[in-house]
C-alpha cells in the first residue's frame, strides 16, 4: 500500500511519536490519519491470534487499538480514529512482545483450532480422572500465561495525575450530532425562539460534511449556528441517555490546553425537553477471507481520509460494495491519481450512478464480490467470486494495495434503547431502524434512515408544521453479511477487536447457543470496546442464516451505554480526594489547630482527637488529658454532637411518645438522659434532652447518629402523627459546644458568669439548665457529665466560638486544666461504664444494658411493644458488664471475643465493645456483653481471645461503673 | 471592657482578598447576618401568612420561594410551614403571636456567600443541578440544592446570587467552588 | 437520574431524596397489640410493579412524601405529601 498526502506542503506540522519513533502530522489530524500518511499501515496485534492489523475505518467503529502516554498516563485500548492528534502525542501499540514486528503471540494463529468460541468452557473443566467435571486446578495454572498473552493493553497502576470537572445544563433542544440534519435542526430550533444545544464527538462540527470535497456550504451554516446563538460543544460524546431523558455527555478537553489546568475532561449532565438524535450511520464490511489484512478498510473511510485529511489511501484501489453510495468516492478517489476497480455485488446499476463513473477509467465488475484477500503484512491480492446463473462461483484475481468495503449502512440508533420499543429491521434498507420510542427523542437524517444529503438537510427541520415524512429512503441495497462460498482455508473475521470468526459463530449454532443474547456471550461477539459497531449484524446475519430465519427473528442484544468507552476518572470527576466525602469542621476548629490539636475522622466530622504536647503518641497524650482532668478541670469540643430544637405545643407529647422514660414532668431549666427505641425495640440512640421553656426542648444525639435521628423524628411527624403541632429544627451548627469537666470546673464557670451565684450547686444543679451570659453574648449551659466529673456543657453561638474560648481557656489555665479530645473523653466514659456508640451497635435493647429502670411504666413509646418479644426478653441473654484483666500488664483492645475456660472455639459467650488503658484504674479496661452479665459465678474462669492481634488472656467480669461507682466526684 | 466579643466568620481564613481586573466572578461574604425562622401549623397557616404580609406591600408571603422585600428585611416561604426572616426582624419575632407559631434564631447555623458577575451562573451550574435559567428562577427567588451531597440554598437578587451554606460544611464547600472558579478569573472581595 | 416532583419545590434529581420504607402501611397505635406491631414492622410484600414508597427531600423542604413508583420501570406515578394536612396548604397557596 503506498499512501499519501495528496498536498504536500508543511503548514500546521506537529510532531508525535510512534513506538518511540519521532514522526510528523498536521493539525487537524487524527492519530489514524497521521499514521496513515506515515505509510504505517501495520498498527496492531489482534486480541486472540496476534494477526497483523492496521486501521480500518476513520471512526467510532475502529477495529484497531493503541495505547497513549506512559507511566501515570496511560490509556489503553485507545481508539486510534477518534483520537485528535497534538503536538508531542505518544502512541504506542499493544499485545505484541517482544515488539510488534517480532510477537512471539503470532504462534497462537498457527493453534487457532484450539482457541475456538467457547474454549475456556470446554478446555478447562478438570484433570481427568481426579477432577473431571469439577476441578479448577488446571485453570489456575494456566490463568497467569494466558492473561499475559491474550489482551488488549495495559492499564498503569500508577494514581490518574488529571483533574475531571462536573457540569450541569438545562436547555430545551439538544441535538446530539452536527452533520446535515443535526446542523440544520439546531438551526430551525434556534431560529423559532428555543434554547439549544448542540453537541458534536469529533473536534470539528460537520458530521459528513467533513468527508465533502466541497466545505463551502458547511462554512456557511457555521457562521449560522454562531448568528443564531446556538450554544455549540465540540469533542463531547453523549454517551448515555438514563432515566428520565437525563442525557450524559463526557466533554475532553482540547489537549494543546491541557496544562494550564490540569482538567482533562468534563462529565456533563443535560436535561432537555426534546432530544433529537443525528446520530448518523456507521459503515458496514462484510465479512470473508482475512478480511482483517491491514489495507482493508470501508469507503467512507477511503473518503474521509481523502476529503478531510488529503490522504490518499492507495495507488490500486479495489472497492467491493452492495450499494450505490461508493460511486461518487470512487470518482474522487480516481480524480486524485488512483486505479480504481468496482466490484459491485449487484447485477445492474442504476443511470444516476452508471453516469457517474463512465467517463472515468473506473472499472466496473457487476454481480462480484470478494472470495478472499492475500497479503502478508497487508493486502496484496484480492480474489474474487462472481455469480453465474444463480450460483456463485470463484472468479478472476486483482492485484492491489488497498481494499475498501461498504457493505450497507447502520444507523446509529444506540442512545434512544433504553427509551425505545425493540429496533425494526427494514429488509430494503438492510438495516435496524428505530423502533418506537419516546416522543421526546426524535430521529432525524441517517440516523432514521434517510441517506442522501439534502433528504438529511430538510429531515433536520423538526419545528415545521408539517408533520415530518421521516419514512426512510428508498435504496437500492443487496443484502451482503459474508462472502457466498464457504471458505475453509482462511479466516472469515465477523468481530475485529474480540478475533470472532465465522466459524465461531457457526460453532456456537452448532453448540446450541442459537439465541442472541447467549450468541454474544459465548463468542464475545460484540463485547470489546466497540461494542459490536461493525460485527454485530454481520453475527446476526450469519447466525440467521444458520437458523433458518430473518435477522429481524433473530433479534438484537440488548444496548447498554455507554456508547463509546468512558474513562473511570470522568465518571467520578470530583468526587475524589478532597471532593469524596466533604468534611464538616466544628466552630472551634481554627482555634483547635492552634493547640495543636490531632485530629480524627467520625463520619463526617474532623473531630479533635488529642492534643499532644510536643512529640507525644495518642496513648500518652490521652491519659495525660485524663489525669489532668479528672485531678483538676478539662475542655473539650463537643460540637459534633446531633442538636436538635422542638418547639411547639405538643412538644412533650411527642418526647414522651419516643423516648423509654417520662419527658412531660420534666421541669423547665432541667436536662434528663433520654433512650429512644426502633420500631423494633432496639436502642437507636441516646442523648440529653434539656427543657429550655414550656414549649421548647433543646434534644442532643450522638455524633453519628444525628442525621439519622433527625429524618426519623421528622418521619414520625409527618407521616405517623401529622396532628401534633411541633416544630423540629436542626442546631448542630448553630451551636459550638464545649465541655468543662473536672473537680474544679465550677471555678472557672464562675469566672465565665457575671455573678457567681448564677451557676452555684444551688442555682445550677445537677442536670440543670440555664441561660447564661458570657461577655454579652447569651450562652446555654446545662450541668451534665459524660466523664463522671462535676461538669457542664457551654453552648455558643457558632460564630462567637472562637473567641469566647480564648476567655474559658484562660480561665482554666488558670487553674491548671488541659485541653481534652475525643480519645480522653472516651477514655472517662469508660472507666464510669457509661454506654456509647460501640456499646448501642443497633443489636441492643434496654435490658441488655441494665437501664430497664429508666422504662415508664405510665405511657407507651416507639418500641415498647416488640421489645417484649421472647427472644428479646429471655434469660441469659449476653448483658453489658465491665472486663478488668487478670494480669495487671496484659492489653487487650475491642473486638475480643470471650469464652469459659472450658470451650475456647466457636461460637462465643461474649465480646468486648470498647477498650482502654485507664491512668485511674492503672491497666487496661474495657466494655462489653456476656451471657447472664453480672450473674456469672465469679469462680469462673473467663478467656479473652483475639485471634487478628494474637491475644489470648484470663480476664475478670466486673460491674461496668469501674471509676467512683458511687458517683461522688460529681457532687464535689 | 469585653476583650473577647468578636464575631469571626466560618471562612474568614479562607477568603484572601485582592484585585483582579479581568475577574468575572466575584466572591464576598455577608457578615454577621440575622436568619430567624418561623413555624407553624395548617389550622394555624391562614393567619399567619396575613400577619407576615402586613409587614410589606405587594407582597404574597404564602408563595414558596418568593423573595418579599420589606425596607431592610426580607421574607421567604422556604418550606411548606416554615418562613426565613432575613435582616432586621425585630419588630416581626416581638409582636409574634406564640399560639400560631413559633420562631428561632439560626443565624449562626449558615454562611451567606455572594457570588457575582458575567460567569457566576456558569460556574454555579458545575456544582448545582438547578435550572439557573431567568424563566425557571427568576430574580427575587429562593430555591434549595445541594452541592455534593450537602444541601445548600440560593438566592438570586439584582446583583447575581446569594449561596447559604451550612456553617460547618462551609469551608469544605468553598473549597470545591475555589477550585472550579480556577477556570475562571475571579476577585474576592 | 431518576426524576421526582416534589410538591413543594418542583422536579429535582433523586440524590436530594432519600428513601424511606413502605408506604403503605399503617402502622398501629403504640398500645396495640404485639401481632400488630408485628405485621406492620416486618411483613413485606415484594411487588413487581407500582408500589407507594416513602421518601424525604433530605436536600431541600425535609418534607416526607408518598411516591407512587413502578418496579419494574422506575417511572414515577404520582408523588404527594404524607402529611395529609399539607396537602390543602399546598393546593390553596401554590
Amino acid at each position: 500500500m503506498t499512501i499519501q498526502r495528496v498536498n504536500k506542503d508543511n503548514k500546521n506540522a506537529i510532531s508525535f511519536y510512534w513506538n518511540g519513533k519521532l514522526l510528523k502530522g498536521k493539525k487537524g489530524d487524527t492519530l489514524s490519519a497521521a499514521l496513515l500518511a506515515n505509510n504505517k499501515l501495520f498498527i496492531a496485534r489482534s486480541f486472540k491470534y496476534h494477526r497483523p492489523r492496521g486501521i480500518t475505518s476513520s471512526g467510532v467503529e475502529e477495529g484497531a487499538l493503541v495505547t497513549l502516554g506512559k507511566n501515570a498516563s496511560t490509556e489503553p485500548n485507545v481508539n486510534p480514529s477518534t483520537t485528535e492528534l497534538y503536538n508531542n502525542l505518544e502512541a504506542f501499540s499493544q499485545n505484541a512482545w517482544p515488539s510488534l514486528y517480532f510477537d512471539f503471540g503470532y504462534i497462537l494463529n498457527f493453534l487457532s483450532k484450539f482457541f475456538a468460541a467457547g474454549f475456556y468452557y470446554k478446555m478447562f473443566i478438570g484433570i481427568p480422572p481426579f477432577e473431571w467435571g469439577k476441578g479448577t486446578s488446571a485453570w489456575m495454572f494456566f490463568e497467569k500465561y494466558i492473561r499475559k498473552i491474550a489482551g488488549f493493553g495495559k492499564a498503569s497502576r500508577q494514581k490518574d495525575p488529571s483533574d475531571y470537572d462536573n457540569l450541569n445544563s438545562f436547555i430545551d433542544i439538544l441535538v446530539i450530532g452536527s452533520g446535515p440534519s443535526g446542523i440544520n435542526a439546531a438551526l430551525s430550533a434556534s431560529k423559532a425562539g428555543f434554547d439549544v444545544m448542540l453537541v458534536e464527538q469529533d473536534f470539528e462540527l460537520g458530521g459528513n460534511y467533513l468527508n465533502h470535497q466541497n466545505k463551502h456550504k458547511l462554512n456557511l451554516l457555521k457562521e449560522q449556528l454562531l448568528k443564531y446563538h446556538v450554544k455549540l460543544k465540540t469533542r463531547t460524546t453523549a454517551f448515555g441517555i438514563y432515566d428520565d431523558k437525563c442525557v450524559a455527555l463526557v466533554e475532553k478537553f482540547d489537549p494543546s490546553q491541557i496544562s494550564k489546568n490540569k482538567i482533562r475532561q468534563r462529565l456533563h449532565i443535560c436535561r432537555a425537553k426534546k432530544i433529537i438524535l443525528a446520530t448518523g450511520a456507521i459503515e458496514r464490511t462484510y465479512a470473508f477471507g482475512n478480511n482483517d489484512l491491514p489495507g482493508i478498510m470501508t469507503v467512507n473511510a477511503g473518503k474521509s481520509y481523502l476529503n478531510r485529511y488529503k490522504i490518499l489511501v492507495g495507488k490500486k484501489i479495489i472497492i467491493s460494495t452492495n450499494n450505490d453510495s461508493v460511486y461518487e468516492t470512487a470518482l474522487e478517489l480516481n480524480n486524485a491519481g488512483a486505479n480504481v476497480v468496482i466490484l459491485d455485488a449487484r447485477a445492474q446499476l442504476s443511470n444516476s450512478q452508471n453516469n457517474l463513473i463512465k467517463n472515468s477509467n473506473i472499472r466496473l465488475l457487476l454481480n462480484t464480490v470478494v472470495h478472499r484477500a492475500l497479503g502478508k503484512k497487508c493486502v496484496k491480492l484480492v480474489e474474487t467470486a462472481k455469480e453465474k446463473n444463480s450460483k456463485w462461483q470463484k472468479s478472476i484475481r486483482i492485484n492491489c494495495d488497498c481494499l475498501l468495503i461498504s457493505a450497507g449502512w447502520s444507523p446509529v440508533i444506540h442512545l434512544a434503547a433504553p427509551h425505545s420499543e425493540k429496533p425494526v429491521w427494514s429488509h430494503e434498507q438492510a438495516c435496524f431502524l428505530p423502533g418506537k420510542n419516546n416522543q421526546d427523542i426524535i430521529f432525524v437524517g441517517s440516523a432514521a434512515g434517510i441517506w442522501n444529503t439534502l433528504n438529511c438537510e430538510k429531515s433536520g427541520n423538526i419545528v415545521n408544521e408539517n408533520k415530518l415524512n421521516q419514512k426512510s429512503e428508498k435504496n437500492s441495497v443487496l443484502p451482503l453479511f459474508q462472502t457466498p462460498i464457504n471458505n475453509n482455508k482462511s479466516k472469515n473475521f465477523v468481530d475485529f477487536q474480540h478475533d470472532v470468526t465465522i466459524s465461531d459463530i457457526k460453532l456456537a449454532h452448532q453448540e446450541g447457543f442459537t439465541s442472541v443474547e447467549h450468541l454474544k456471550r459465548y463468542t464475545t461477539l460484540g463485547m470489546a470496546s466497540d461494542q459490536g459497531k461493525n460485527g454485530n449484524i454481520i453475527g446476526l446475519a450469519i447466525m440467521g442464516s444458520a437458523l433458518n430465519k430473518e435477522i429481524n427473528e433473530v433479534g438484537t442484544s440488548k444496548f447498554r451505554p455507554p456508547y463509546t468507552p468512558v474513562t473511570i476518572g470522568a465518571l467520578a470527576s470530583r468526587n475524589k480526594d478532597e471532593g469524596f466525602k466533604l468534611m464538616r469542621r466544628t466552630p472551634f476548629h481554627e482555634w483547635n489547630k492552634t493547640k495543636n490539636c490531632v485530629m480524627i475522622e467520625t463520619g463526617l466530622w474532623q473531630r479533635p482527637w488529642f492534643y499532644p504536647f510536643e512529640s507525644q503518641k495518642l496513648e500518652d497524650a490521652s491519659c495525660n488529658e485524663v489525669k489532668i482532668t479528672r485531678k483538676n478541670v478539662g475542655i473539650c469540643d463537643v460540637s459534633t454532637l446531633g442538636k436538635i430544637m422542638l418547639q411547639g405545643p405538643d412538644a412533650s407529647i411527642f418526647l414522651d411518645n419516643i423516648y423509654i422514660n417520662s419527658f412531660s414532668k420534666l421541669s423547665v431549666g432541667k436536662a434528663r438522659y433520654g433512650i429512644m427505641l426502633r420500631d423494633d425495640g432496639f436502642i437507636l440512640d441516646d442523648g440529653t434532652v434539656w427543657r429550655i421553656s414550656e414549649d421548647c426542648y433543646l434534644i442532643t444525639t450522638t455524633t453519628n447518629q444525628a442525621g439519622i435521628v433527625m429524618s426519623w423524628l421528622e418521619e414520625l411527624s409527618q407521616v405517623r402523627w401529622p396532628d401534633l403541632q411541633i416544630h423540629l429544627t436542626s442546631v448542630t451548627d448553630q451551636w459550638a459546644g464545649c465541655a468543662i469537666a473536672g473537680p474544679k470546673s465550677r471555678k472557672v464557670i464562675e469566672q465565665l458568669a457575671i455573678n457567681k451565684e448564677e451557676v452555684s450547686d444551688e442555682n445550677l444543679p445537677f442536670m440543670g439548665v440555664k441561660k447564661l451570659k458570657i461577655e454579652t453574648i447569651e450562652c446555654l449551659i446545662a450541668r451534665i457529665s459524660f466523664s463522671g466529673e462535676l461538669a457542664y456543657e457551654v453552648y455558643i453561638p457558632s460564630d462567637f466560638a472562637n473567641s469566647l474560648i480564648e476567655k474559658i481557656w484562660e480561665e482554666a489555665s488558670n487553674f491548671n486544666g488541659c485541653l481534652y479530645g475525643s480519645e480522653a473523653l472516651g477514655t472517662m466514659r469508660i472507666e464510669k461504664g457509661h454506654v456509647g456508640g460501640s456499646e448501642l451497635d443497633g443489636r441492643v435493647t434496654v435490658d441488655d444494658i441494665q437501664l430497664n429502670k429508666m422504662i415508664s411504666k405510665k405511657k407507651s413509646f416507639i418500641g415498647n411493644t416488640l421489645r417484649l418479644r421472647e427472644g428479646l426478653i429471655k434469660p441469659g441473654r449476653p448483658r453489658l458488664v465491665g472486663i478488668f484483666p487478670i494480669d495487671k500488664n496484659s492489653k487487650f483492645k475491642s473486638g475480643g471475643l470471650l469464652y469459659t475456660s472450658e470451650k475456647i472455639s466457636g461460637y462465643p459467650i461474649g465480646w468486648v465493645t470498647s477498650a482502654t488503658y485507664s491512668p485511674m484504674m492503672g491497666h487496661y479496661i474495657g466494655l462489653g456483653f456476656i451471657e447472664n452479665g453480672l450473674d456469672r459465678s465469679i469462680n469462673e474462669e473467663i478467656i479473652l481471645i483475639d485471634k487478628l492481634k494474637s491475644i489470648k488472656i484470663p480476664v475478670d467480669i466486673v460491674s461496668p461503673q469501674m471509676y467512683d461507682p458511687e458517683g461522688k466526684k460529681l457532687n464535689v | 471592657m469585653y476583650k473577647y466579643l468578636k464575631r469571626t466568620n466560618a471562612l474568614d481564613t479562607y477568603l484572601t482578598q485582592g484585585i483582579n481586573n479581568n475577574a468575572t466572578i466575584f466572591f464576598s461574604i455577608e457578615r454577621e447576618i440575622k436568619i430567624q425562622q418561623i413555624g407553624t401549623w395548617h389550622k394555624n397557616f391562614n393567619e399567619v401568612v396575613n400577619y407576615l404580609n402586613s409587614f410589606i406591600t405587594n407582597s404574597d408571603c404564602a408563595k414558596h420561594g418568593l423573595v418579599n422585600l420589606g425596607k431592610n428585611f426580607c421574607i421567604i416561604r422556604n418550606e411548606p410551614l416554615r418562613w426565613w426572616i432575613m435582616g432586621d426582624s425585630d419588630k416581626i419575632i416581638s409582636s409574634l403571636n406564640t399560639e400560631n407559631a413559633v420562631n428561632l434564631d439560626i443565624s449562626h447555623s449558615w454562611v451567606k456567600l455572594n457570588i457575582s458577575g458575567l460567569n457566576s451562573e456558569k460556574l454555579l451550574l458545575h456544582h448545582i443541578p438547578l435550572d439557573l435559567r431567568d424563566k425557571k428562577f427568576p430574580i427575587f427567588n429562593f430555591k434549595s440544592s445541594s452541592i455534593h451531597n450537602i444541601g445548600v440554598k440560593l438566592l438570586k437578587n439584582q446583583k447575581g446570587y446569594s449561596l447559604f451554606l451550612p456553617r460547618s460544611f462551609s469551608v469544605s464547600i468553598w473549597k470545591q467552588l475555589i477550585k472550579t472558579a480556577d477556570q475562571y478569573q475571579y476577585q474576592i472581595n | 437520574m431518576i426524576i421526582i416532583k416534589c410538591p413543594f419545590c418542583g422536579s429535582r434529581g433523586h440524590n436530594e431524596f432519600k428513601y424511606g420504607g413502605d408506604g403503605s402501611i399503617k402502622y398501629p397505635d403504640l398500645h396495640d397489640p404485639i401481632t400488630d406491631w408485628h405485621d406492620a414492622v416486618f411483613q413485606r410484600k415484594n411487588i413487581a410493579g407500582i408500589q407507594t414508597e416513602t421518601w424525604q427531600h433530605i436536600h431541600g423542604c425535609r418534607m416526607w412524601l408518598l411516591v407512587d413508583r413502578d418496579t419494574l420501570t422506575h417511572k414515577i406515578i404520582s408523588v404527594r405529601p404524607a402529611n395529609p394536612n399539607i396537602i390543602n396548604i399546598l393546593e390553596k397557596n401554590s
